[in-house]
């Protein structure tokens, strides 16, 4: 059975055009090659 | 494939970097596994799984940013989904980190060349944001009709399309808001809520139905026994038929085609002959106007060539006048020529250039007081050659007394004493036939001459000269 109100509380609001800006710099995300790298550099120096 | 550290081209047989040497064996199985999701998002992109296909995207990117390719397509479906500034924030991200050659700018572009339907989804999203702060304030009319608008403005919004089914669900409209979610599912082919949605509302109406043979089972029809009245009226049924003789067929088709022709002849024929009659008189009246108007252009025409006919025979008149035989110029031009002369002392030639000068057309004052002042100096040139004349016979210079008197009867044929004395002059320079001749002419011009009596002397005696010569000859010639 469905939860109107639990099911109400998923729906997050959308960002408009003038949160554009605010979006992008946003983005800036760390993926597996950052990770890779930091610990290759972690090993290097504690070597 | 580039290395992560120096950006230089990756040697697909060795596990690390040839220019700066950095490990790229984990990195190289990170890139694949990037573009492993990648395809996979590609893939259910391809078959509108959006939601999948956001999903593969995400993942492809967490395992490499840099995946440009990925991020592009995420942008894309972002935008189908009618997140247009999630869309955008990818597209700008993408354009950053491979400026050139990317599809991103390309992408970006359209977007903003097209402002209004940029302004028009971003109202969307805008009334989306209210109507669901309605919603969860409990608003749920306002938020149906905010809904409502949201969803006209921007059909592939699916948010708005699974709020409003949500809401239309919850008023108990399940028909509209299965047909909502089924509109999510056009754009998103699995969107899980939609799909969750659409399955429990059939859940719920398959529990409000439990007999569902009834729903399927046809009626049978039975029909009404009724008992008759005395005012009844039965009516027997009509046992006409039509003959099915092809015959009668065709002949029904020509009467048609005749009654069709007819129609046409009387009724549309006229009409088209009246149009096509209409239109040529008004061509004709077009040519009419248009002759009636060339016909006062050429009168206005031929009155301007009268105009400048007659302008030009004046001003032809005006120029002889100022270039003919008589006119100023050429007057002009013999008064210089007779002053030059005159300068020169030829008062003669002077006296014959004024003679031929009509002081009338002098156009100046000046001009005619020089021509008044010339003439009075060379008329007065009569007397003077006369005295001249007679200096140079006392001097006994003849030839010279014969021109000056020559130039005083010039200026005065009348002056008989200048004649007399050129006759002298004659009777020292000519022979005795021209002096003959002179004396002869002198008598004729001048007879009451005072000199006419001298010079008849003369000439009787030149006569009697002549006579004893002759009569000497002939004495001599016969023995």
């Amino acid at each position: 059975m469905i939860d109107f109100d639990e099911e109400i509380k998923k729906f997050q609001p959308s960002q408009e055009v003038d949160e554009a800006e605010d979006a992008i710099y946003g983005n800036n995300t760390v993926d597996v090659t950052d990770i890779i790298d930091k610990i290759i550099k972690k090993t290097t120096e504690s070597k | 494939m580039k290395c992560y550290r120096c950006n230089c081209q990756l040697d697909n047989n060795s596990d690390y970097c040839l220019k700066c040497g950095a490990d790229v064996s984990v990195y190289k199985i990170v890139v694949r596994a990037s573009n492993s999701y990648y395809n996979q998002g590609l893939q259910k992109a391809k078959v509108r799984d959006l939601s999948g296909a956001v999903s593969c995207l995400k993942t492809s990117l967490c395992i490499n940013k840099n995946n440009i390719k990925a991020r592009n397509l995420l942008g894309l479906v972002y935008f189908e989904m009618g997140e247009v500034v999630m869309a955008l924030s990818e597209w700008v991200v993408s354009k950053n980190l491979k400026p050139e050659r990317n599809v991103a700018e390309s992408y970006i572009n359209r977007v903003q060349n097209n402002p209004n339907k940029l302004e028009m989804m971003n109202q969307a999203i805008r009334r989306f944001n209210i109507s669901l702060k309605y919603a969860r304030e409990g608003n749920y009319d306002m938020a149906v009709i905010q809904l409502k608008k949201v969803v006209a403005m921007n059909p592939n919004l699916i948010k708005a399309e699974l709020l409003l089914g949500l809401l239309l669900w919850k008023d108990g409209q399940n028909e509209r808001a299965k047909k909502t979610f089924a509109r999510v599912l056009k754009i998103d082919r699995n969107n899980t809520l939609a799909l969750r949605y659409l399955a429990e509302i059939d859940g719920q109406t398959a529990k409000e139905e439990p007999d569902t043979e009834a729903i399927f089972k046809k009626k049978r029809y039975t029909p009404e026994i009724t008992n008759m009245s005395g005012h009844d009226v039965i009516i027997p049924p009509n046992s006409y038929k039509e003959p099915s003789n092809g015959i009668f067929t065709v002949l029904s088709i020509l009467l048609g085609v005749v009654i069709g022709a007819a129609l046409v002849w009387y009724l549309i024929l006229p009409a088209k002959i009246s149009n096509i009659n209409y239109d040529n008189n008004r061509i004709v009246l077009e040519y009419s106007e248009q002759l009636a108007a060339n016909s006062v252009d050429m009168a206005n025409l031929k009155s301007q060539i009268e105009n400048l006919t007659t302008e030009r025979d004046n001003l032809s008149l005006q120029l002889s006048g100022y270039t003919g035989q008589t006119g100023e110029s050429n007057m002009y031009s013999m008064l210089i020529d007779a002053a030059k002369a005159y300068i020169d002392y030829d008062f003669a030639g002077a006296l014959i250039l004024l003679q031929k000068i009509d002081v009338a057309l002098l156009p100046t004052q000046t001009a005619k007081d020089v021509y008044n002042a010339m003439l009075v100096a060379c008329n007065g040139g009569a007397e003077r050659f006369a005295a001249q004349g007679t200096k140079a016979y006392l001097e006994q210079d003849y030839i010279s007394a014969a021109d000056y008197f020559k130039a005083a009867l010039i200026y005065d044929e009348t002056n008989d004493e200048a004649a007399y004395y050129l006759g002298l002059c004659y009777a020292e320079t000519e022979d005795a036939d021209t002096m003959a001749e002179y004396y002869a002419d002198f008598l004729e011009k001048y007879p009451q001459s005072a000199y006419a009596a001298d010079i008849t002397a003369r000439l009787d005696a030149l006569n009697a000269a002549n006579a004893q010569s002759e009569e000497e000859e002939t004495t001599q010639q016969t023995p």
